[in-house]
């Protein structure tokens, strides 16, 4: 299976000099748990880091820091964990493993961003293959039942 | 499988007076998202839930709205009165319940509402995992054995 199966294609990204708060704002909008900071939003999209909601609890309100001053540059741990779209996704969960990540920004050939994938993706994916196995495994005691009366 | 089986016993708690800032030094500190709030009731008994606050809380309710966070308490952001699940539901029932109300983690009480843990669905993703190691390797177990009985 290829991240590009199992990935989520509505990544919400921004630049390094978005503040904490215009993130959390984003953050609220989007619905969703984390931002992908790029190089050049409008241009070449490389990603150089990913600022979860749980970065912004920790690391400024935690830490006492002003949230409308606070750069993203700042809060971003490098060098980011980032997948290829045409990657198996075996290699993007031991990578997840080894970094202790759950979200990892993919990127294209060009290694612009495209879509994001997370550990929730990949369960996702990996269920829908045991359900597949479990109604396998039925079909083939019903078809056992009705072919040996 | 039964709630009290998987849960995390002895959850990291706050009360709802605490100054917001500190719930977030709480969450760096031990390392987690989410705190039960708590209160004594009556007084001196086991702490009942009153209410949980999650990371992303402060981010929607606090950081998002440009609030002053060094002017709250937990208690003004908290989601009170939560949903729990008693220790001996099944967890398929508890599953159910997270599910209808959109949780990724619910406090578990005793039979008389005291606080014992909190269900989290990375505990159950590990239980379920478990069992399905169990079953592999049963399923491995028997490939031997007949490989053993008809050589």
């Amino acid at each position: 299976m290829k991240v590009s199966d199992v990935c989520t294609a509505e990544v919400v990204y921004c630049g390094p000099g978005v503040t904490a708060l215009e993130a959390a704002r984003l953050m609220r909008h989007r619905h969703v748990g984390d931002v992908v900071v790029v190089s050049n939003p409008d241009n070449d999209r490389i990603p150089i880091g990913v600022v979860t909601d749980r970065d912004l609890v920790v690391e400024v309100l935690g830490n006492g820091r002003e949230a409308a001053i606070t750069p993203l540059s700042s809060l971003v741990r490098t060098p980011v964990v980032i997948a290829t779209d045409c990657e198996d996704v075996q290699e993007v969960l031991e990578r997840m493993r080894t970094h202790g990540v759950r979200r990892v920004p993919v990127v294209d050939g060009r290694g612009a961003l495209v879509a994001i994938v997370t550990l929730d993706d990949l369960l996702a994916a990996l269920l829908a293959d045991v359900q597949a196995l479990l109604e396998t495994s039925h079909r083939a005691q019903r078809r056992e039942q009705s072919t040996r009366r | 499988m039964i709630v009290s089986e998987i849960c995390r016993r002895n959850p990291v708690t706050i009360r709802s007076h605490e100054e917001l800032i500190s719930a977030a030094a709480l969450m760096r500190e031990r390392h987690i998202g989410y705190l039960i709030v708590v209160e004594p009731h009556p007084p001196h008994a086991a702490p009942r839930p009153v209410g949980v606050l999650t990371d992303r809380d402060l981010v929607v309710g606090v950081l998002a709205k440009g609030a002053d966070a060094r002017l709250l308490k937990v208690g003004d952001v908290m989601t009170r009165d939560p949903i729990v699940v008693c220790e001996d539901t099944s967890l398929n029932s508890a599953l159910a319940e997270m599910r209808r109300i959109g949780v990724r983690r619910i406090p578990v009480v005793d039979a008389v509402g005291q606080l014992v843990g909190v269900l989290s669905l990375d505990e159950v993703l590990d239980a379920i995992a478990e069992e399905l190691r169990g079953v592999i390797g049963s399923i491995r177990t028997e490939v031997r054995a007949e490989g053993a009985r008809r050589p």
